[in-house]
């Protein structure tokens, strides 16, 4: 079975938000809408690294859906609208969400879901990104859809498509010759609030 | 204005009502007052009142109806609970009114769904895990003891026998101080994750206050009609400002 | 951020733009347009066309160097998105944030749509519309009089790194391969050069010989190098596509040692980061040089046979050759350097293999002589270890360590860009720099290199042909920042200079030139400005006569030069010209034939270039303008990865690398402020302003640095409203020491200030940041600030010897605004 997920490596990922900003583009997000933040380990400062002058460390966190295989948002949504699909990838049907924001308030992994509160605005007359990037409506919730859209057509999400600091890697979990299996192989990582239960499928790689 | 402003209003309105009912369940009068029906119909117009926040804090609410389909939902949840709770609360109305009188047995199913609808309100926080200050154990105390605490002040300013009986009181000052005790321990557990703690914090100073003017009247120092209202106006501003604070943590 | 007034656009608006594309698509000029354009403006676009874009080749090239080759998406003739193209070798590609937004720099409010002449003062900003008939006929008018009155070198072209590529800027003042050259050559105009980041290749081209920018190992070899010191550069920010060859370098064993002032994101690449003062890297080289010499670290071999050590310096500072000892005629090719054999006979540099290294002050012929090894040792014996550290903040045994390193686990190498460059010391502490590699052999081979790949050889290029036009003789090149002075003084290089006119495209200089206000007091003595661009910048709003340049997928270019990638790339014309935008060549064109030599300058893109790549060196290398339209990415050097200098063969006189400079050439034209005796020799001294005890930090207690942004290059990409989510505004960042001393915490607003200006900004508190040391990010525009503007705080005073601007050379007062 096909099982989605995604690998950081964090020895290699400084934080140049190439890969958020791949994802603005190719969803036409709307103003305020970002679906992948790149955070800075040392604050709410982006590049604040830790520690004192000149006993300094920086790593950066690019922090997106988690696609978890026990998706506590999924448990909360009273319409049915967050759903999982058989290759693990969790989306959030539109047309089915009320805007309850259960699945924001359920989710530990603070900022990768967002409401769009008003009628979402944008910053050009014209429309840019992937024809079928996901239309985006006013009072509903949305995530990163892992490019649903682009793989299902055989393309790469498109966070994937070139990580400058090639930190970035996708695939099919449970198949063991995936490039993420073998990112993964021989590598320590961490996820993020496995105290949680939600069994996330991203792998910081560190 | 905090962003949950309308579920603050919808658990705290609610809340009373099936709270009251609830403790009117379980120490009905000895004999049953002039006008049965007042009560059945105060909780059933504060639930109403507090549903019809409920659309407020939703982005479509013309699609409301949707959310009934998934009943493992808390907010599917509260809908099945309250529309159990409302169905026993309008027969309990009806009886009252034309009977003058309603079974105890279906009060006590009212009680149950009432009970059962401050459950999961509460698990609904309960499970939020983007919310630290939210998901702990003492959001339960804090929803049920609160409403049963205010409910049964409600109850004692309704029910003009209620202030008299010893036990009643009795009862509703231990719900008064226990739901006190509730905020402070979640106050505490706010505190211990960078959450502004401070109006959980009122709200149990409030609470206690209310079971003070309870003590008050139970040693004759104040009328029972003016006491319970004043308590009455304390726990509800006590459980009302805990559970502002208890919103107010969510920055989602 | 403050709202710009006074500018008039006129009725034509956003939408009509689309009506515009309308028109061309019923007259058949727009392809791949649908047949109604309301789908253009009205938002959803049609799941149905997913996957289906056309999809052309764009090079994005605002000079960061990354030189990104994009796959341009188009749907119904829109812009709609851009992905990172495969190159040859797949290592090689790349995109970044500003490459993935180019949709909204080409579809920005802030297009310059049609001509236009000022109204209102310089600087207002304030435009009425003129079409480009009458806008090219007033230009041409004035600069006919200019000419009959002044001469042609009255009016002087500028260009810098706003679009890389040959038809449009070509690089810098030299524009090489672009029709303004051409256009310069062939009306014997003058040009101004803004004179920036030229330390390196200055020290550079003397001591190693580099054509072009600087010549380096090519980044797929980096990973070859055994010990790699990243030395005051900002890779992870400002080199961004060279991050992974470090990371993919260090997970293979290279140990990566990161030295500079600051501390970010480069260092997750590497092993190590050190800490040095700011300015002192020459006097941290020259430690380390001293660390090597004590302990005999140094390459011998490679001295004696591919360096100036063993020649003999005369008492007049000229080398000795055979010349001198009577044994062939001077300036004749025979006449070679002269060596000293083990046996202490004198004999030509070419015949005697093992010479000796070191000899002080020997007789030869009737001259005393003394080795340049030997005054090289002079040299850093006045830098032990000991005064190295006191200089430069790195503890002794730090520099002891880095220096075995470099120079014992080889091959090593020094990747550095222009950190040193920004001070006015900046050729000084390179040349202690690029001595390291010359006295350890770190040179020529594979896993040794020095600088950063950034160039191409251009040997491909048809230049001859691409400026044969008549001419009435060549116009000066004047650095910027030496104008004040030469206008004044009225003369340049010894003959009369007057300036009436310039005609600026591709540069945005009231931001990033040093010393705002003087740029502004020499500005206000043309008569007329003319600048071309493709928004409405800063330096738009002090034209005369504004033009409206297209965006680079709006017409063909060939993006070859100034790029860390050894290829040249294919810049599709993927959309149409937006409003009444035209290429800057064409506008070349125009102004060519209104001033009466057209049929000089009858080209289109396609003509050009195939002019341009007609040498055997092109066709050797299969470069045409048919196999770049097919291919769109072709390799422009040899086939293995490109090693400079290979086999340890340099571009000097001697074809030997020198740390011995003969004949020192100012790129300063003022003699009064040579002092060739600091040119000679490896050398170092503080940099003018912010060193911890000069007078004026005694004032000015912080130095100003400027970072290079993530979201911009310079000021493109200013425009990209949708940034604003991710840098919202410029702050100046501030140490976790200088911060709480000044009562501030982050939000704060604050005040810089020195003699030439101020400016207001927000602060971010970061212990990133040294104490002394105050940061603010490069490129913001003049309505970003809350007041003032960072380029009034910088100094036009540069080196007397290197004309280079020394950005970071700023000291700054701070204070802490009240109530805001």
């Amino acid at each position: 079975m096909t099982r989605y997920g995604m690998a950081i490596d964090t020895r290699r990922c400084f934080g140049c938000q190439t890969c958020s900003v791949a994802c603005k583009m190719a969803n036409n997000l709307p103003k305020g809408v970002i679906y992948n933040h790149v955070y800075s380990s040392g604050g709410d400062i982006p590049d604040m690294a830790e520690g004192t002058w000149p006993n300094l460390s920086l790593s950066y966190q690019p922090t997106a859906c988690q696609h978890c295989d026990n998706p506590s948002c999924l448990h909360v949504c009273p319409t049915g609208a967050t759903q999982k699909r058989d290759d693990g990838i969790v989306w959030v049907d539109p047309d089915l969400c009320i805007g309850c924001r259960s699945c924001i308030m359920a989710c530990p992994y603070e900022g990768v879901r967002t409401m769009i509160e008003d009628d979402p605005e944008y910053y050009l007359d014209v429309v840019v990104g992937e024809a079928d990037a996901p239309q985006h409506q006013r009072g509903v919730v949305e995530k990163c859809t892992f490019c649903m859209n682009l793989i299902d057509r055989g393309e790469v999400p498109a966070c994937m498509q070139l990580c400058p600091g090639r930190a970035r890697y996708w695939g099919d979990l449970d198949d063991p010759d995936s490039e993420i299996s073998q990112a993964i192989a021989g590598r320590e990582y961490e996820k993020l609030r496995e105290d949680a239960g939600t069994e996330p499928n991203t792998y910081y790689l560190i | 204005m905090i962003s949950e402003f309308p579920l603050f209003c919808f658990t705290t309105l609610a809340g009373l009502g099936i709270g009251a009912y609830a403790v009117n369940a379980v120490l009905p009068s000895e004999k049953e007052p002039r006008r049965t029906w007042l009560l059945p119909l105060v909780c059933l117009a504060l639930l109403a009142v507090g549903l019809l926040c409920l659309p407020l804090h939703l982005g479509r609410p013309e699609r409301m109806l949707i959310a009934l389909t998934q009943p493992g939902a808390m907010i599917a949840q509260e809908a099945y609970w309250a529309a159990a709770f409302g169905v026993v609360a309008l027969i309990d109305l009806i009886l009252s009114k034309t009977k003058g009188t309603a079974p105890r047995a279906l009060r006590i199913v009212g009680a149950i769904a009432a009970l059962g609808l401050m459950c999961v309100m509460a698990n609904a926080y309960y499970v939020s895990l983007g919310i630290a200050a939210w998901a702990s154990w003492q959001t339960f105390p804090v929803y049920v003891l609160g409403d049963l605490a205010m409910g049964a002040a409600l109850v004692m300013a309704l029910r003009a026998d209620a202030a008299e009986n010893a036990g009643f009181m009795w009862a509703a000052l231990v719900l008064a101080v226990a739901a006190a005790a509730s905020f402070a321990l979640e106050a505490a557990h706010f505190a211990s994750v960078g959450a502004d703690a401070t109006l959980l914090i009122v709200g149990a100073v409030v609470a206690v206050a209310g079971g003070a003017v309870l003590l008050t009247v139970k040693y004759g120092k104040l009328s029972a009609k003016t006491g319970s209202w004043m308590a009455f106006a304390c726990l509800f501003v006590g459980v009302a400002l805990a559970r502002y604070g208890f919103y107010a943590a969510c920055v989602l | 951020m403050t709202k710009e007034t006074g500018s008039k656009r006129g009725t034509f608006t956003r939408r009509s733009f689309i009506q515009g594309a309308a028109t061309l698509t019923a007259a058949g000029m727009l392809a791949g347009c649908s047949a109604t354009t309301t789908e253009l403006v009205e938002g959803a676009p049609d799941p149905v066309k997913a996957g289906q874009e056309e999809i052309y080749r764009g090079g994005c090239r605002g000079f960061c160097t990354g030189g990104c080759s994009l796959n341009l998406h188009v749907r119904d003739g829109v812009l709609v998105r851009t992905s990172a193209a495969k190159l040859p070798d797949s290592t090689y590609d790349r995109i970044c944030v500003k490459g993935l937004t180019e949709p909204y720099r080409v579809y920005a409010a802030d297009r310059l749509q049609y001509p236009m002449r000022r109204t209102g003062e310089r600087g207002a900003g304030e435009f009425e519309r003129i079409s480009w008939d009458d806008a090219i006929a007033e230009i041409a008018e004035t600069w006919r009089l200019i000419i009959d009155e002044d001469g042609p070198q009255a009016i002087a072209t500028f260009t810098d790194t706003g679009n890389n590529a040959f038809l449009g800027s070509g690089i810098m003042a030299m524009a090489t391969g672009s029709m303004v050259a051409r256009f310069k050559k062939a009306f014997g105009f003058s040009a101004l050069d803004s004179a920036n980041d030229r330390a390196a290749t200055f020290a550079i081209s003397r001591m190693l010989g580099a054509d072009g920018i600087c010549q380096s190992n090519e980044p797929v070899d980096y990973k070859n190098a055994k010990t790699i010191l990243i030395w005051s550069a900002l890779p992870a920010v400002a080199q961004v596509q060279t991050a992974h060859f470090f990371s993919e370098a260090r997970d293979a064993g290279t140990r990566i040692i990161y030295i500079d002032p600051v501390f970010n994101q480069t260092s997750i690449l590497v092993n190590e980061w050190v800490p040095l003062r700011p300015g002192s890297d020459g006097a941290l080289a020259m430690g380390m040089l001293s660390a090597i010499m004590e302990n005999g670290w140094q390459n011998t071999e490679f001295l004696k046979a591919h360096t100036n050590a063993p020649f003999f310096v005369k008492e007049d500072s000229s080398i000795l050759r055979l010349s001198d000892l009577g044994q062939a005629e001077a300036g004749s090719d025979a006449d070679d350097y002269v060596v000293m054999a083990a046996d202490g006979t004198f004999g030509a540099a070419s015949e005697i293999a093992d010479p000796v290294l070191e000899a002080v002050d020997v007789d030869a012929n009737g001259l005393r002589v003394t080795t340049a090894y030997s005054l090289l040792l002079e040299r850093i014996a006045e830098y032990p270890v000991s005064r190295a550290s006191e200089l430069s903040g790195v503890p002794e045994e730090k520099i002891v360590e880095i220096a075995q390193a470099y120079a014992c686990d080889t091959p090593a190498a020094i990747y550095s860009v222009f950190g040193t460059d920004h001070y006015y010391n900046g050729h000084w502490s390179f040349s202690c720099m690029l001595t390291l590699p010359i006295v350890t052999g770190n040179l020529g081979r594979s896993g040794s290199f020095i600088e950063c790949y950034r160039e191409a050889p251009t040997g491909y290029l048809n230049i001859r042909e691409s400026t044969n036009v008549a001419s009435p003789g060549a116009g000066p090149t004047v650095a910027c920042s030496n104008l004040p002075r030469v206008l004044e003084e009225g003369t340049y290089n010894g003959k009369p200079f007057k300036l009436r006119s310039m005609y600026a495209h591709s540069a945005n200089f009231l931001v990033n030139l040093t010393e705002r206000q003087k740029v502004i007091e020499w500005l206000n003595t043309l008569e007329l400005i003319v600048v071309a661009d493709i928004r409405m910048t800063d330096t738009c709003k002090w034209a005369d006569i504004l033009l409206p340049v297209c965006h680079w997928f709006e017409y063909e270019d060939v993006y070859g030069r100034g790029a860390h990638h050894p290829y040249v790339l294919m810049n599709d014309k993927a959309i149409e010209p937006l409003y009444e935008s035209k290429p800057d060549f064409e506008i070349f064109q125009l102004l060519a034939t209104a001033l009466g030599r057209g049929d000089d300058f009858n080209f289109t893109s396609e003509s050009w270039f195939r002019m341009l790549f007609d040498t055997d060196d092109a066709r050797e290398r299969g470069i045409s303008y048919e196999s770049l339209k097919e291919k769109k990415a072709i390799r422009t050097i040899s086939d293995e990865p490109h090693i400079a200098y290979k086999g340890g063969r340099f571009g000097t006189a001697s074809g030997r690398a020198e740390f011995y400079i003969e004949n020192p050439t100012a790129s300063n034209p003022f003699r009064e402020r040579w002092d060739l005796s600091k040119e000679r020799l490896p050398y170092w001294e503080p940099p003018l302003e912010v060193w911890p005890d000069s007078e004026i930090r005694q004032k000015y207690p912080y130095q100003l640095m400027s970072e290079k942004p993530k979201f911009r290059t310079h000021t493109q990409w200013g425009n990209v409203e949708m940034f604003r989510e991710y840098d919202a505004e410029p702050c100046v960042k501030i140490g976790v020491e200088d911060a709480s001393s000044n009562g501030i915490e982050t939000g704060d607003t604050v005040r810089l200030f020195n003699d030439r200006g101020y400016v207001v900004v927000k602060t971010q508190v970061m212990p990133n940041v040294p104490q002394g040391v105050l940061i603010i990010p490069k490129g913001w525009s003049a309505d970003d600030y809350i007041d003032g503007n960072y380029s009034d705080l910088t100094t036009m005073e540069m080196n007397g010897f290197c004309a280079n601007q020394p950005f970071f050379d700023v000291a700054v007062g701070l204070e802490k605004m009240q109530g805001e």
